[in-house]
Protein backbone atom coordinates (compact mmCIF):
# COMPACT_ATOMS: atom_id res chain seq x y z
CA UNK A 1 0.00 0.00 0.00
CA UNK A 2 3.18 2.30 1.24
CA UNK A 3 4.12 2.13 -2.62
CA UNK A 4 1.07 1.69 -4.68
CA UNK A 5 -0.13 5.14 -4.02
CA UNK A 6 2.97 7.08 -4.67
CA UNK A 7 3.36 4.94 -7.77
CA UNK A 8 -0.22 5.92 -8.99
CA UNK A 9 0.83 9.31 -8.64
CA UNK A 10 3.82 8.85 -10.53
CA UNK A 11 1.72 7.36 -13.39
CA UNK A 12 -0.83 9.75 -12.98
CA UNK A 13 1.17 13.09 -13.48
CA UNK A 14 3.63 11.39 -16.14
CA UNK A 15 -0.25 10.78 -18.04
CA UNK A 16 -0.91 14.33 -17.58
CA UNK A 17 2.89 15.29 -19.18
CA UNK A 18 2.44 13.06 -22.32
CA UNK A 19 -0.97 14.17 -23.10
CA UNK A 20 0.13 18.16 -22.34
CA UNK A 21 2.75 17.56 -24.26
CA UNK A 22 1.27 16.34 -26.96
CA UNK A 23 -1.79 18.92 -27.40
CA UNK A 24 0.93 21.47 -27.01
CA UNK A 25 2.59 19.59 -30.07
CA UNK A 26 -0.62 19.74 -31.49
CA UNK A 27 -0.82 23.16 -31.44
CA UNK A 28 2.41 24.08 -32.47
CA UNK A 29 1.53 21.76 -36.00
CA UNK A 30 -1.92 23.94 -36.57
CA UNK A 31 0.34 27.12 -36.30
CA UNK A 32 3.05 25.92 -38.36
CA UNK A 33 0.11 24.75 -41.33
CA UNK A 34 -1.06 27.90 -41.44
CA UNK A 35 1.33 31.06 -40.78
CA UNK A 36 4.17 31.31 -43.91
CA UNK A 37 6.42 29.79 -44.25
CA UNK A 38 4.99 27.47 -46.43
CA UNK A 39 6.96 25.13 -48.59
CA UNK A 40 4.67 23.89 -51.67
CA UNK A 41 7.09 21.60 -52.73
CA UNK A 42 7.70 19.69 -49.65
CA UNK A 43 3.92 19.28 -49.51
CA UNK A 44 3.57 17.93 -53.38
CA UNK A 45 6.32 15.47 -52.59
CA UNK A 46 4.16 14.42 -49.53
CA UNK A 47 1.25 14.12 -51.31
CA UNK A 48 3.20 11.27 -53.62
CA UNK A 49 4.49 9.88 -50.89
CA UNK A 50 1.18 9.75 -48.15
CA UNK A 51 -1.36 9.83 -50.85
CA UNK A 52 0.06 7.91 -54.88
CA UNK A 53 1.73 5.15 -53.00
CA UNK A 54 -0.61 4.37 -50.64
CA UNK A 55 -2.78 3.66 -53.22
CA UNK A 56 -2.48 -0.25 -54.18
CA UNK A 57 -2.46 -1.13 -50.41
CA UNK A 58 -5.76 1.02 -50.03
CA UNK A 59 -7.50 -0.65 -52.96
CA UNK A 60 -6.64 -4.00 -52.18
CA UNK A 61 -8.04 -3.94 -48.57
CA UNK A 62 -10.94 -2.11 -50.34
CA UNK A 63 -11.77 -4.80 -52.86
CA UNK A 64 -11.69 -7.50 -51.09
CA UNK A 65 -13.26 -6.49 -47.59
CA UNK A 66 -16.17 -5.06 -50.32
CA UNK A 67 -16.45 -8.66 -52.05
CA UNK A 68 -16.24 -9.91 -48.34
CA UNK A 69 -18.99 -7.89 -46.94
CA UNK A 70 -21.51 -8.68 -50.35
CA UNK A 71 -20.78 -12.47 -49.43
CA UNK A 72 -21.45 -12.76 -45.46
CA UNK A 73 -24.43 -10.17 -45.80
CA UNK A 74 -26.37 -12.14 -48.59
CA UNK A 75 -25.38 -15.59 -46.40
CA UNK A 76 -26.88 -14.13 -43.78
CA UNK A 77 -29.57 -12.31 -44.66
CA UNK A 78 -30.72 -15.31 -47.47
CA UNK A 79 -31.33 -17.09 -44.08
CA UNK A 80 -34.54 -14.65 -43.75
CA UNK A 81 -35.10 -14.50 -47.70
CA UNK A 82 -33.66 -10.53 -47.30
CA UNK A 83 -31.09 -10.61 -49.73
CA UNK A 84 -32.68 -7.69 -51.57
CA UNK A 85 -30.90 -5.90 -48.71
CA UNK A 86 -27.22 -6.87 -49.81
CA UNK A 87 -26.46 -3.70 -52.17
CA UNK A 88 -27.89 -1.56 -49.47
CA UNK A 89 -25.74 -2.96 -46.44
CA UNK A 90 -22.68 -3.20 -48.97
CA UNK A 91 -22.29 0.68 -50.27
CA UNK A 92 -23.74 1.79 -46.50
CA UNK A 93 -20.84 -0.03 -44.36
CA UNK A 94 -18.31 0.61 -46.87
CA UNK A 95 -19.22 4.27 -47.61
CA UNK A 96 -19.67 4.82 -43.53
CA UNK A 97 -17.40 2.39 -41.73
CA UNK A 98 -15.31 0.23 -43.45
CA UNK A 99 -13.64 2.60 -46.29
CA UNK A 100 -12.63 5.37 -43.96
CA UNK A 101 -11.58 2.75 -41.09
CA UNK A 102 -9.56 0.56 -43.54
CA UNK A 103 -8.13 3.26 -45.34
CA UNK A 104 -7.06 5.06 -41.85
CA UNK A 105 -5.37 1.69 -40.58
CA UNK A 106 -3.41 0.93 -44.26
CA UNK A 107 -2.57 4.86 -43.86
CA UNK A 108 -1.44 4.37 -40.46
CA UNK A 109 0.78 1.03 -40.79
CA UNK A 110 2.70 2.70 -43.67
CA UNK A 111 2.81 6.20 -43.38
CA UNK A 112 2.47 6.67 -39.39
CA UNK A 113 5.73 4.40 -39.52
CA UNK A 114 7.58 6.03 -41.96
CA UNK A 115 6.81 9.25 -40.70
CA UNK A 116 8.18 8.19 -37.51
CA UNK A 117 11.21 6.29 -38.64
CA UNK A 118 11.95 8.81 -40.63
CA UNK A 119 11.99 12.05 -38.28
CA UNK A 120 13.00 9.65 -35.29
CA UNK A 121 16.16 8.99 -37.34
CA UNK A 122 16.85 13.03 -38.39
CA UNK A 123 16.45 13.14 -34.48
CA UNK A 124 19.13 11.26 -32.95
CA UNK A 125 21.03 11.74 -35.70
CA UNK A 126 20.84 15.48 -34.41
CA UNK A 127 19.96 17.02 -38.42
CA UNK A 128 16.41 18.63 -36.40
CA UNK A 129 19.10 20.20 -34.51
CA UNK A 130 21.27 21.01 -37.84
CA UNK A 131 17.91 22.40 -39.40
CA UNK A 132 17.49 24.89 -36.30
CA UNK A 133 20.93 25.99 -36.13
CA UNK A 134 20.27 26.96 -39.99
CA UNK A 135 17.68 29.17 -38.79
CA UNK A 136 14.81 26.47 -40.15
CA UNK A 137 12.07 25.53 -38.00
CA UNK A 138 11.13 21.59 -38.50
CA UNK A 139 7.59 22.19 -37.64
CA UNK A 140 7.23 24.28 -41.14
CA UNK A 141 9.90 22.63 -43.05
CA UNK A 142 9.30 18.29 -41.78
CA UNK A 143 5.87 18.76 -40.17
CA UNK A 144 3.16 21.23 -41.63
CA UNK A 145 4.19 19.23 -45.16
CA UNK A 146 3.26 15.83 -43.83
CA UNK A 147 0.34 16.71 -41.80
CA UNK A 148 -1.11 19.05 -44.41
CA UNK A 149 -0.19 16.38 -47.24
CA UNK A 150 -2.02 13.38 -45.28
CA UNK A 151 -5.10 16.09 -44.19
CA UNK A 152 -5.81 16.29 -47.66
CA UNK A 153 -4.83 12.88 -49.32
CA UNK A 154 -7.09 10.61 -46.73
CA UNK A 155 -10.52 11.83 -47.93
CA UNK A 156 -9.21 11.08 -51.46
CA UNK A 157 -7.91 7.63 -51.07
CA UNK A 158 -11.45 7.14 -48.74
CA UNK A 159 -13.16 8.08 -52.12
CA UNK A 160 -11.32 5.66 -53.76
CA UNK A 161 -11.72 3.09 -51.09
CA UNK A 162 -15.28 3.43 -51.28
CA UNK A 163 -15.46 3.38 -55.03
CA UNK A 164 -13.52 0.33 -55.11
CA UNK A 165 -15.35 -1.63 -52.41
CA UNK A 166 -18.83 -0.72 -53.43
CA UNK A 167 -17.36 -2.20 -57.10
CA UNK A 168 -15.58 -5.45 -55.62
CA UNK A 169 -19.56 -6.20 -53.75
CA UNK A 170 -20.90 -5.90 -57.15
CA UNK A 171 -18.76 -8.04 -58.77
CA UNK A 172 -19.05 -10.82 -56.64
CA UNK A 173 -22.74 -10.09 -56.19
CA UNK A 174 -23.41 -9.88 -60.19
CA UNK A 175 -20.91 -13.23 -60.54
CA UNK A 176 -21.09 -15.52 -57.80
CA UNK A 177 -24.17 -14.77 -56.13
CA UNK A 178 -26.56 -14.53 -59.71
CA UNK A 179 -27.93 -10.71 -59.02
CA UNK A 180 -29.14 -8.48 -61.40
CA UNK A 181 -26.31 -5.66 -62.28
CA UNK A 182 -28.74 -3.20 -63.20
CA UNK A 183 -30.97 -3.80 -60.14
CA UNK A 184 -28.19 -3.82 -57.86
CA UNK A 185 -26.68 -1.02 -58.89
CA UNK A 186 -30.04 0.88 -58.93
CA UNK A 187 -30.31 -0.27 -55.08
CA UNK A 188 -26.53 0.50 -54.30
CA UNK A 189 -27.75 4.70 -55.82
CA UNK A 190 -30.58 4.79 -54.03
CA UNK A 191 -29.77 3.63 -50.58
CA UNK A 192 -26.49 6.33 -50.92
CA UNK A 193 -26.96 9.37 -48.54
CA UNK A 194 -25.02 12.29 -48.96
CA UNK A 195 -24.50 11.94 -45.11
CA UNK A 196 -22.90 8.81 -46.18
CA UNK A 197 -20.14 10.30 -47.85
CA UNK A 198 -19.58 13.30 -45.80
CA UNK A 199 -19.37 11.25 -42.44
CA UNK A 200 -17.09 9.28 -44.49
CA UNK A 201 -14.92 12.15 -45.45
CA UNK A 202 -15.29 13.94 -42.34
CA UNK A 203 -13.61 10.74 -40.54
CA UNK A 204 -10.87 10.88 -43.11
CA UNK A 205 -9.97 14.07 -42.31
CA UNK A 206 -9.61 13.43 -38.66
CA UNK A 207 -7.47 10.68 -39.44
CA UNK A 208 -5.45 12.00 -41.83
CA UNK A 209 -4.28 14.97 -39.05
CA UNK A 210 -3.95 12.01 -36.13
CA UNK A 211 -2.15 9.75 -38.03
CA UNK A 212 0.89 12.17 -39.44
CA UNK A 213 0.73 14.57 -35.93
CA UNK A 214 1.26 11.19 -33.97
CA UNK A 215 4.30 9.89 -36.39
CA UNK A 216 6.05 13.23 -36.27
CA UNK A 217 5.22 13.45 -32.41
CA UNK A 218 7.02 10.11 -31.76
CA UNK A 219 9.66 10.63 -34.03
CA UNK A 220 10.31 13.70 -32.63
CA UNK A 221 10.43 12.95 -29.10
CA UNK A 222 12.14 9.83 -29.58
CA UNK A 223 15.57 8.77 -28.14
CA UNK A 224 18.26 7.08 -28.24
CA UNK A 225 19.96 5.35 -31.28
CA UNK A 226 18.41 2.67 -33.75
CA UNK A 227 16.27 1.32 -30.88
CA UNK A 228 14.41 4.43 -29.89
CA UNK A 229 13.61 5.17 -33.60
CA UNK A 230 12.18 1.28 -33.31
CA UNK A 231 9.94 2.38 -30.32
CA UNK A 232 8.78 5.74 -32.19
CA UNK A 233 7.37 3.19 -34.87
CA UNK A 234 5.77 1.38 -33.29
CA UNK A 235 4.30 3.63 -31.05
CA UNK A 236 2.99 5.94 -34.03
CA UNK A 237 1.63 2.49 -35.79
CA UNK A 238 -0.23 1.53 -32.10
CA UNK A 239 -0.73 4.65 -31.42
CA UNK A 240 -2.29 6.00 -34.83
CA UNK A 241 -4.17 2.32 -35.18
CA UNK A 242 -6.06 3.41 -32.02
CA UNK A 243 -6.92 6.65 -32.29
CA UNK A 244 -8.16 6.21 -35.87
CA UNK A 245 -10.75 3.06 -34.05
CA UNK A 246 -11.22 5.61 -31.33
CA UNK A 247 -12.12 8.72 -33.26
CA UNK A 248 -14.36 6.70 -35.82
CA UNK A 249 -16.44 5.54 -32.88
CA UNK A 250 -16.99 9.32 -31.91
CA UNK A 251 -17.94 10.67 -35.23
CA UNK A 252 -20.26 7.98 -35.76
CA UNK A 253 -21.88 8.86 -32.48
CA UNK A 254 -21.84 12.55 -33.80
CA UNK A 255 -23.57 11.77 -37.13
CA UNK A 256 -25.76 8.77 -37.01
CA UNK A 257 -26.20 8.27 -32.86
CA UNK A 258 -29.46 8.47 -31.28
CA UNK B 1 38.05 43.33 -26.73
CA UNK B 2 34.67 42.40 -27.03
CA UNK B 3 32.97 40.12 -25.42
CA UNK B 4 30.91 37.19 -27.69
CA UNK B 5 29.70 34.89 -25.27
CA UNK B 6 29.00 35.02 -21.52
CA UNK B 7 27.63 32.36 -19.74
CA UNK B 8 26.86 32.75 -15.43
CA UNK B 9 26.56 30.10 -13.30
CA UNK B 10 24.76 27.83 -15.54
CA UNK B 11 23.05 24.75 -14.32
CA UNK B 12 21.62 21.73 -16.02
CA UNK B 13 20.29 18.68 -15.13
CA UNK B 14 18.19 15.49 -16.43
CA UNK B 15 16.27 14.05 -14.56
CA UNK B 16 18.43 13.19 -10.82
CA UNK B 17 20.93 13.53 -13.02
CA UNK B 18 23.04 16.99 -13.08
CA UNK B 19 25.41 17.84 -16.33
CA UNK B 20 26.21 20.88 -15.45
CA UNK B 21 27.22 22.61 -11.91
CA UNK B 22 27.62 26.15 -12.03
CA UNK B 23 29.34 26.75 -15.45
CA UNK B 24 31.10 30.35 -16.11
CA UNK B 25 32.63 30.89 -19.37
CA UNK B 26 33.51 34.17 -21.47
CA UNK B 27 34.56 33.86 -24.95
CA UNK B 28 36.05 37.47 -26.85
CA UNK B 29 35.10 38.46 -30.03
CA UNK B 30 37.26 36.92 -32.97
CA UNK B 31 38.78 34.30 -30.06
CA UNK B 32 39.18 30.40 -30.27
CA UNK B 33 38.21 28.74 -27.33
CA UNK B 34 38.24 25.19 -26.89
CA UNK B 35 36.43 23.24 -24.27
CA UNK B 36 38.10 20.01 -22.98
CA UNK B 37 36.88 17.24 -20.57
CA UNK B 38 36.62 13.45 -20.54
CA UNK B 39 33.85 11.88 -22.19
CA UNK B 40 30.05 12.55 -20.69
CA UNK B 41 31.47 15.48 -18.84
CA UNK B 42 28.22 17.82 -20.51
CA UNK B 43 30.45 19.77 -23.15
CA UNK B 44 27.91 18.85 -26.08
CA UNK B 45 25.20 20.22 -23.31
CA UNK B 46 27.10 23.10 -22.74
CA UNK B 47 26.83 24.18 -26.17
CA UNK B 48 23.59 23.18 -27.17
CA UNK B 49 22.81 25.33 -24.12
CA UNK B 50 24.65 28.27 -26.06
CA UNK B 51 23.11 27.19 -28.92
CA UNK B 52 19.59 27.58 -27.49
CA UNK B 53 18.82 24.20 -28.68
CA UNK B 54 18.24 22.90 -24.67
CA UNK B 55 17.17 25.13 -21.98
CA UNK B 56 19.40 25.30 -18.54
CA UNK B 57 17.70 25.07 -15.33
CA UNK B 58 19.56 28.00 -14.05
CA UNK B 59 21.98 30.71 -15.08
CA UNK B 60 22.25 33.17 -18.17
CA UNK B 61 23.51 33.44 -21.10
CA UNK B 62 24.52 36.77 -23.31
CA UNK B 63 24.81 36.78 -27.06
CA UNK B 64 26.74 40.41 -27.90
CA UNK B 65 25.82 41.26 -24.32
CA UNK B 66 21.58 40.54 -24.99
CA UNK B 67 20.53 37.59 -23.00
CA UNK B 68 19.05 34.75 -24.80
CA UNK B 69 18.82 32.09 -21.85
CA UNK B 70 14.89 31.95 -22.04
CA UNK B 71 14.18 33.61 -25.90
CA UNK B 72 10.99 32.00 -27.67
CA UNK B 73 11.67 30.24 -31.24
CA UNK B 74 11.13 32.97 -32.95
CA UNK B 75 13.19 35.86 -31.38
CA UNK B 76 15.90 33.53 -31.43
CA UNK B 77 15.99 33.23 -35.27
CA UNK B 78 17.95 36.64 -35.61
CA UNK B 79 20.50 34.66 -33.44
CA UNK B 80 20.71 30.99 -35.44
CA UNK B 81 21.26 33.32 -38.33
CA UNK B 82 24.75 34.42 -36.42
CA UNK B 83 25.43 31.07 -35.54
CA UNK B 84 26.80 27.91 -37.54
CA UNK B 85 27.79 24.41 -36.07
CA UNK B 86 29.07 21.38 -37.21
CA UNK B 87 27.79 18.25 -35.58
CA UNK B 88 30.06 15.11 -34.37
CA UNK B 89 28.14 12.82 -37.07
CA UNK B 90 27.80 15.82 -39.28
CA UNK B 91 23.95 15.58 -38.82
CA UNK B 92 23.96 15.52 -42.66
CA UNK B 93 20.04 15.63 -44.47
CA UNK B 94 20.67 12.55 -45.73
CA UNK B 95 17.54 13.10 -48.13
CA UNK B 96 19.46 15.96 -49.98
CA UNK B 97 22.57 16.05 -51.85
CA UNK B 98 25.44 17.18 -50.92
CA UNK B 99 25.62 20.55 -52.72
CA UNK B 100 21.91 21.13 -51.62
CA UNK B 101 23.28 20.16 -47.82
CA UNK B 102 25.79 22.99 -48.13
CA UNK B 103 24.03 25.38 -49.60
CA UNK B 104 20.43 24.88 -47.48
CA UNK B 105 21.01 28.12 -45.23
CA UNK B 106 21.74 29.96 -48.09
CA UNK B 107 18.51 28.66 -50.30
CA UNK B 108 15.81 28.14 -47.17
CA UNK B 109 16.76 31.10 -45.24
CA UNK B 110 18.17 33.43 -46.83
CA UNK B 111 16.42 33.09 -49.91
CA UNK B 112 19.34 33.23 -52.36
CA UNK B 113 18.17 31.87 -55.92
CA UNK B 114 19.14 28.28 -56.84
CA UNK B 115 21.86 28.99 -59.52
CA UNK B 116 23.38 31.01 -57.34
CA UNK B 117 23.25 29.05 -54.27
CA UNK B 118 24.89 26.05 -56.02
CA UNK B 119 27.75 28.15 -57.60
CA UNK B 120 28.35 29.37 -53.79
CA UNK B 121 27.97 25.95 -52.59
CA UNK B 122 30.77 24.51 -54.76
CA UNK B 123 32.83 27.36 -54.07
CA UNK B 124 32.72 26.29 -50.44
CA UNK B 125 33.13 22.95 -51.32
CA UNK B 126 36.57 23.75 -53.30
CA UNK B 127 37.67 25.84 -49.23
CA UNK B 128 37.36 22.81 -47.75
CA UNK B 129 39.53 20.60 -50.69
CA UNK B 130 36.01 18.82 -51.64
CA UNK B 131 35.77 18.29 -55.36
CA UNK B 132 33.02 19.84 -57.43
CA UNK B 133 32.10 16.25 -58.60
CA UNK B 134 31.08 14.98 -55.85
CA UNK B 135 28.12 17.30 -55.71
CA UNK B 136 25.55 15.68 -56.70
CA UNK B 137 26.73 12.45 -54.75
CA UNK B 138 24.18 11.98 -51.07
CA UNK B 139 25.88 11.66 -47.93
CA UNK B 140 25.06 7.82 -47.43
CA UNK B 141 27.80 7.81 -50.19
CA UNK B 142 30.78 9.65 -48.49
CA UNK B 143 33.69 8.26 -46.19
CA UNK B 144 33.83 10.18 -42.36
CA UNK B 145 36.33 12.56 -43.55
CA UNK B 146 34.27 13.56 -46.43
CA UNK B 147 30.86 13.95 -44.45
CA UNK B 148 32.86 16.26 -41.24
CA UNK B 149 34.31 18.53 -44.37
CA UNK B 150 30.77 18.89 -46.32
CA UNK B 151 29.01 19.68 -42.82
CA UNK B 152 31.98 22.10 -42.39
CA UNK B 153 31.30 23.99 -45.77
CA UNK B 154 27.24 23.96 -44.67
CA UNK B 155 28.87 25.36 -41.39
CA UNK B 156 30.76 28.21 -42.93
CA UNK B 157 28.52 28.92 -46.17
CA UNK B 158 26.18 31.08 -43.96
CA UNK B 159 29.09 33.41 -42.89
CA UNK B 160 28.60 33.12 -39.05
CA UNK B 161 29.80 34.94 -36.51
CA UNK B 162 30.14 32.63 -34.04
CA UNK B 163 30.79 28.74 -34.96
CA UNK B 164 30.48 25.77 -32.71
CA UNK B 165 32.76 22.53 -33.23
CA UNK B 166 31.80 19.16 -31.32
CA UNK B 167 33.86 16.82 -31.51
CA UNK B 168 35.56 17.52 -35.04
CA UNK B 169 38.37 15.00 -35.05
CA UNK B 170 36.65 12.26 -33.53
CA UNK B 171 36.64 8.95 -35.40
CA UNK B 172 39.06 10.12 -37.56
CA UNK B 173 42.38 8.91 -38.99
CA UNK B 174 45.28 11.29 -38.11
CA UNK B 175 45.54 12.57 -41.23
CA UNK B 176 42.32 13.37 -41.82
CA UNK B 177 41.95 14.65 -37.96
CA UNK B 178 44.58 17.00 -38.93
CA UNK B 179 43.14 18.43 -42.14
CA UNK B 180 40.20 19.17 -40.21
CA UNK B 181 42.20 21.06 -37.70
CA UNK B 182 43.95 23.06 -40.12
CA UNK B 183 40.31 23.47 -42.35
CA UNK B 184 38.75 24.89 -38.82
CA UNK B 185 41.94 27.08 -38.25
CA UNK B 186 41.77 28.53 -41.76
CA UNK B 187 38.00 29.04 -42.07
CA UNK B 188 37.82 30.74 -38.78
CA UNK B 189 40.41 33.30 -39.59
CA UNK B 190 39.04 33.60 -42.78
CA UNK B 191 35.17 34.73 -41.65
CA UNK B 192 36.79 36.23 -38.51
CA UNK B 193 34.57 34.56 -36.81
CA UNK B 194 34.23 33.65 -32.42
CA UNK B 195 34.66 29.98 -32.19
CA UNK B 196 33.73 27.69 -29.81
CA UNK B 197 35.31 23.93 -30.02
CA UNK B 198 34.68 20.82 -27.68
CA UNK B 199 36.92 18.18 -27.78
CA UNK B 200 38.92 15.55 -26.07
CA UNK B 201 41.84 15.17 -28.34
CA UNK B 202 44.41 17.03 -27.18
CA UNK B 203 46.24 17.66 -30.30
CA UNK B 204 43.06 18.97 -32.08
CA UNK B 205 42.99 21.56 -28.99
CA UNK B 206 45.89 23.10 -29.01
CA UNK B 207 46.08 23.50 -33.43
CA UNK B 208 42.44 25.30 -33.09
CA UNK B 209 42.62 27.00 -29.41
CA UNK B 210 43.43 30.69 -28.29
CA UNK B 211 42.04 29.61 -25.19
CA UNK B 212 41.53 26.30 -23.29
CA UNK B 213 38.77 25.73 -20.85
CA UNK B 214 38.31 22.22 -18.97
CA UNK B 215 34.80 21.47 -18.09
CA UNK B 216 34.79 18.41 -15.38
CA UNK B 217 32.15 17.26 -13.08
CA UNK B 218 29.89 20.06 -14.72
CA UNK B 219 32.25 22.96 -14.01
CA UNK B 220 34.75 24.82 -15.48
CA UNK B 221 37.91 23.58 -13.29
CA UNK B 222 40.81 25.35 -15.59
CA UNK B 223 40.92 28.16 -18.00
CA UNK B 224 43.86 29.54 -19.60
CA UNK B 225 45.75 30.14 -22.76
CA UNK B 226 47.24 28.10 -25.26
CA UNK B 227 50.88 28.64 -23.47
CA UNK B 228 49.84 28.45 -19.80
CA UNK B 229 47.63 25.16 -21.42
CA UNK B 230 51.38 24.04 -22.58
CA UNK B 231 53.01 24.40 -19.27
CA UNK B 232 50.72 24.46 -16.23
CA UNK B 233 51.53 21.35 -13.89
CA UNK B 234 47.38 21.58 -12.85
CA UNK B 235 46.86 17.42 -11.92
CA UNK B 236 43.35 17.71 -14.16
CA UNK B 237 45.29 19.22 -16.90
CA UNK B 238 48.46 16.75 -16.47
CA UNK B 239 45.82 13.89 -16.47
CA UNK B 240 44.27 14.98 -19.46
CA UNK B 241 47.81 15.40 -21.23
CA UNK B 242 49.17 12.16 -20.02
CA UNK B 243 45.80 9.94 -20.41
CA UNK B 244 46.73 8.28 -16.67
CA UNK B 245 45.00 6.77 -15.05
CA UNK B 246 45.55 7.53 -11.66
CA UNK B 247 44.50 11.21 -10.76
CA UNK B 248 41.75 13.82 -9.96
CA UNK B 249 39.85 12.60 -12.81
CA UNK B 250 38.05 9.37 -11.71
CA UNK B 251 36.15 6.37 -14.15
Amino acid sequence: MKNFIPSLGHFALGMFETVGRFVSFLGQIIKASFTPPFYPKLIFKQFLRIGFYSLPVVGLTAAFSGMVLALQTYSGFSRFSAEGAVAMVVVISMVREMGPVFAGLMVAGRVGAAIAAEIGTMKVSEQLDALKTLSVNPFHYLIAPRVIASVLMLPILVIIADIIGVFGGFLIAVEQLGFNPSIYLQKTFMNLETLDVVSGLVKAVVFGFFIAALGCYHGYHSKGGAEGVGTATTLAVVSGSVIVLLTNYFITELFFGV
Amino acid sequence: MKSKIKIKNLHKAFGSKKVLYGVSLEVQQAESLVIIGPSGTGKSVLIKNILGLIAPDKGEIYIDGIETTHLSERKREPFYKQMGMLFQGGALFDSLSVWENVAFGLMEAQHMPIDQARKEAEKYLESVGLSKSIAEQYPADLSGGMKKRVSLARAIAIKPEILFFDEPTTGLDPVMAETINQLIVKSVKKLGATAVTITHDIKSATTIADRIAMLYDGRIVWEGTKDEFLKTKDPYIVQMKTGATKGPIGN
